[in-house]
């Protein structure tokens, strides 16, 4: 415990949020990479436990439920010693430790209410929480407090780090599986736009306006005629796949037929704003849970909505199918304070059915099928292309990083604020 | 239904032929998703499928989703 929250010396990568340190995201199910780790750091790679949770000052820890171990050398060191060691067998991955900040007022164990700690919260989330204690009454830290002003980008691209950063989806294929898109919306205009309508009847065009919200928050412009900014992955490829109708309904079958199509068109990212109430204590779908592994080893990751059925704080729903499947990334929604949206769900289900990131989701501005153009809208339907649109950004960045190791530097990137993992998982998703 | 994880393409597909003839009336076929949908008549039906598809397949019925009406303020 003593170890825990104890603020570091200030370094010179203080300065760009980071610590000195590195996150080195290992290969699944293999030993391979902390071979790697061990031959590139030239130390033992010791094994985290509650105990421990710092890396001795020339070492390396390693949590094992994670895949990630901690290194206390800077990532380009370890990233060309680890070539140099094996070839980089067995590691996916490899980052700078971000400082991340804690709420002004919220007591933690060791530090000066003023500092910062926790550079590897996100890898350790499940580890701390319960550990820190929370000033009664607190609600969740307020990094985005400052970013209200939207006249250049909306709040929920800030609070994404989606404004500055460098990577804009080129050459990352993204499918939004939703209502459709309004292809004439000018916003638009000059895109790479692929559409495919699996509702028998009715063309890929949205009759109802959710998908081409979802698509504007995923990969609306950077430069939109009307400020401000909405869209993350403002190059990425642009792959529609009508699987709710005009009404606002559809099913399993087609879904599947989307995901299915997606995964043919080496689509990276396949984002789904949809859901069907669960009960408590209800198993995943074994199907759907099937198909997103196929579809990971494939190339493809799925995010989903965990669904907008609880009426916070006296009612908390599980996370939704298909999101609570273990291979499907499950999004929650917060607020422009870092609280968790009022009916966001929860992961109170064992197997899959917890969270695994949050998403801006609440006074969410987005495109709108025309003339209304734009709309505010709340929900985990917004969050989940924030989300997605990380996601391509991710992918561009990592171009060796597909399927579910995308899914895994996604959560390891982001953002943890002062809420339970039930309730937003790791935390805000980042941009790189 | 899905088929069993390490399904191959072929096996998919042969697989479906076989729950035809057992009177699925088969509505799509996703070889590289190892996924079957169509439609039987009862709970007697889908036994039977199971019994055919075998260990390691999973046979679900189909989910319904509905999303709010569009001036729904939570979507």
């Amino acid at each position: 415990m003593e170890e825990f929250g104890t603020p570091r010396g200030v370094e010179t990568h203080e300065l760009d949020g980071t610590t000195g340190r590195s996150l080195v995201l290992l290969e699944e199910d293999t030993d391979t990479g902390l071979k790697t780790l061990r031959a590139a750091t030239g130390s033992a790679v010791a094994t985290a436990t509650e105990k421990r949770l710092e890396p001795k000052a020339d070492g390396a820890l390693h949590f094992e439920e994670l895949g990630v171990a901690v290194v206390s050398q800077p990532a380009d060191q370890v990233l060309e010693a680890s070539a140099a060691a094996e070839g980089g067998a067995g590691i996916i991955a490899v980052e700078p430790e971000r400082r991340v900040h804690v709420l002004e007022g919220v007591p933690v164990v060791g530090a000066r209410s003023d500092e910062y700690l926790w550079g590897y919260r996100d890898a350790v989330v499940n580890l701390t929480d319960g550990l820190a204690p929370r000033a009664p009454g607190a609600v969740a830290a307020a990094p985005m407090a400052a970013a209200l002003v939207e006249s250049q980008a909306t709040w929920g691209l800030q609070a994404v780090k989606a404004v500055h950063s460098c990577r804009s989806g080129a050459g990352i294929n993204v499918a939004v599986l939703d209502t459709g898109f309004d292809p004439n919306h000018p916003d638009f205009a000059g895109r790479n736009v692929t559409m495919q309508s699996f509702i028998p009847g009715e063309t890929a065009d949205d009759g109802h306006g959710h998908g081409t919200h979802c698509i504007g928050t995923a990969l609306g412009p950077k430069c939109p005629p009307l400020m401000p900014r909405y869209g993350v992955a403002y190059e990425a490829e642009i792959f529609v796949g009508k699987v709710l109708s005009n009404g606002g309904s559809g099913g399993d079958a087609g879904i599947l037929a989307g995901i299915n199509w997606a995964v043919a068109n080496g689509c990276a990212v396949i984002s789904m704003s949809l859901g069907a109430r669960v009960r408590l204590g209800q198993a995943p779908s074994r199907v759907f849970e099937n198909v997103a592994r196929r579809a990971a080893r494939r190339g493809s990751l799925i995010v989903a909505a965990a669904g907008n059925d609880s009426q916070r704080p006296g009612r908390v729903e599980p996370v939704s199918h298909p999101a609570n499947c273990p291979s499907i990334l499950a999004v929650a929604a917060v607020d422009v304070n870092g609280a968790v949206a009022s009916f966001s769900n929860g992961g109170l289900n064992p197997n899959g059915g917890k969270v695994d990131v949050s998403g801006p989701g609440v006074n969410v501005y987005s495109s709108w099928p025309m003339p209304t153009r734009y709309r505010r809208l709340n929900g985990t339907s917004m969050a989940t292309p924030h989300a997605a649109g990380v996601a391509a950004l991710l992918a561009e960045a990592n171009p060796a990083v597909r399927g579910a190791a995308l899914g895994a530097l996604l959560v390891s990137r982001a953002l943890p604020g002062t809420l339970p993992a039930v309730d937003v998982g790791a935390g805000m998703v980042q941009a790189p | 239904m899905s088929a069993p994880a390490d399904a191959s393409r072929e096996q998919v597909v042969e697989l479906a032929k076989r729950l035809e003839v057992a009177g699925m009336r088969v509505e799509q076929t996703l070889p590289d998703m190892g996924v079957i949908s169509g439609a039987v008549d009862g709970p007697e039906a889908v036994h039977e499928l199971r019994a055919i598809a075998g260990e390691g397949a999973s046979v679900e019925e189909d989910r319904g989703y509905q999303l709010p009406h569009p001036d729904d303020p939570v979507q």
